[in-house]
């Protein structure tokens, strides 16, 4: 058996004597402090002065004996970072600017609907629930009332329920027949669940036998409420 | 290489804040972003045709016979086209008749509601109040008469957009 000589760049690790390099401040086999300052293993090896770590060099272990672990730089983490954070950023500006242009119905931050079917789909149920809810005759006094309901909230219906009551009894009476026309209508506002609208209606009243007839010229505002993809009157009042 | 670390934790925090600040601004308020939608340049359109019915309306009843100068002169700076051209024609009957009869009138709107409306031109309905005084009313209260002295009006305007401004380009009664 011969005994390991030691190189001129080796000396022997003094607590587990194992063959570490001279320079070496740490044993890379049992992490042991082998500094130039700890004489206790450094007799057999003449000392040499240990390198001065480089300024950009601040690993831990950076003077260690065994090839350094490859880890990935910091950079390329802060760089993964980077790049999914401007793809969140780039996503998230897609998103705000194609909403803005292409929301699925025309609505201004305000609420206000500016689609132009959308708008006149309300002008045209507040335009036909006017000239069903303020028509009606002795002869088909029940139905119109039925048909006109249809047409309301519930709230509004009733409300509606006690003024036909009112004029029930002269409606039949003097065999009356109103025949309202909507002459133009214009929108106050609309938003997605509801809308008021201006309308101008002319409501002819004539008694049955008599060539007379009596041109009421209205304004009404109408509230609608959205319900199952239609209108229905929520409120509705002469002025 | 320790700089060019920083340099990128760097970078990454202001896209960082980016991200928050767009997103935060967006979801607060949309209309805070630097551009219009087609939305809300119809809504302010609509706002802006609505505001331009209103004081048109409100100085075409505006009556005073005492000063009725600045009066159609407002009106005529209000509008254009075949009302500006009518309404020019006819301001010296306008002014006459008013101080024959003495008189007042100041109105009201109580509705303007839009229904038709491109980038230039618009049709709007407009419901409006005015109280008179004139002669003949101060007649009827000397006599002891019961007086009507509100009117009840129900027009459709027909507004134009020139050099920016919205203008009543005609005036119909509805009847």
């Amino acid at each position: 058996m011969s005994t390991p000589t030691l190189g001129p760049d080796e000396k022997v690790c003094p607590y587990c004597a194992e063959t570490i390099k001279a320079a070496a401040v740490k044993c890379r086999f049992c992490q042991s402090d082998v500094s130039a300052g700890d004489d206790s293993g450094a007799a057999e090896v003449a000392p040499r002065p240990v390198d001065p770590p480089k300024a950009d060099d601040d690993a831990p272990g950076a003077s260690y004996d065994e090839p350094r672990t490859v880890e990935p730089p910091p950079a390329t983490t802060v760089l993964v970072g980077l790049v999914v954070l401007c793809l969140v950023l780039g996503g998230a500006l897609f998103f705000l600017v194609h909403r803005s242009l292409h929301p699925h119905l025309d609505t201004a931050p305000n609420g206000q609907v500016t689609d132009n079917s959308f708008r006149n789909a309300a002008m045209s149920a507040a335009s036909d629930a006017a000239a069903t809810a303020l028509s009606y005759s002795y002869q088909t006094f029940d139905a119109d009332r039925k048909k006109a309901r249809a047409l309301m909230s519930p709230k509004l219906a009733k409300q509606y329920d006690g003024a036909m009551d009112e004029v029930a009894a002269q409606t039949a009476t003097a065999r009356l027949t109103l025949k309202a026309t909507v002459l133009s209508a214009g929108l106050l506002s609309v938003q997605e669940h509801r809308a008021k609208v201006l309308l101008f209606v002319n409501t002819v009243t004539t008694r049955e036998g008599s060539k007379k007839q009596q041109l009421d010229q209205n304004r009404v505002v109408m509230d609608l409420t959205r319900k199952d993809g239609g209108w229905i009157v929520s409120k509705m009042d002469a002025f | 290489m320790r700089r060019a670390k920083y340099a990128l934790a760097a970078l990454a925090g202001l896209l960082a804040i980016a991200c928050v600040v767009v997103g935060a601004a967006t979801a607060a308020a949309p209309s805070a972003l630097p551009w219009k939608s087609k939305a809300e340049r119809a809504d302010a359109r609509n706002l802006a045709v609505t505001a331009a019915a209103t004081k048109v309306t409100k100085a075409f009843l505006d009556v005073d016979y005492r000063d009725m100068d600045p009066r159609i002169a407002t009106v005529l700076n209000l509008s254009t086209g075949t009302f500006k051209n009518q309404y020019q024609t006819a301001k010296n009957d306008l002014k006459a008749q008013s101080q024959a009869a003495k008189a007042v009138a100041s109105g009201a709107v109580r509705y303007v509601g839009i229904a038709d409306i491109d980038s230039d031109t618009a049709v709007v309905y407009v419901a409006a109040d005015t109280k008179v005084d004139n002669v003949s009313i101060q007649q009827d209260k000397a006599a002891g008469k019961q007086v009507q002295n509100r009117r009840y009006y129900r027009f459709q305007l027909d507004m134009s957009k020139v050099g920016g401004r919205w203008l009543l380009n005609d005036l119909q009664f509805i009847s």
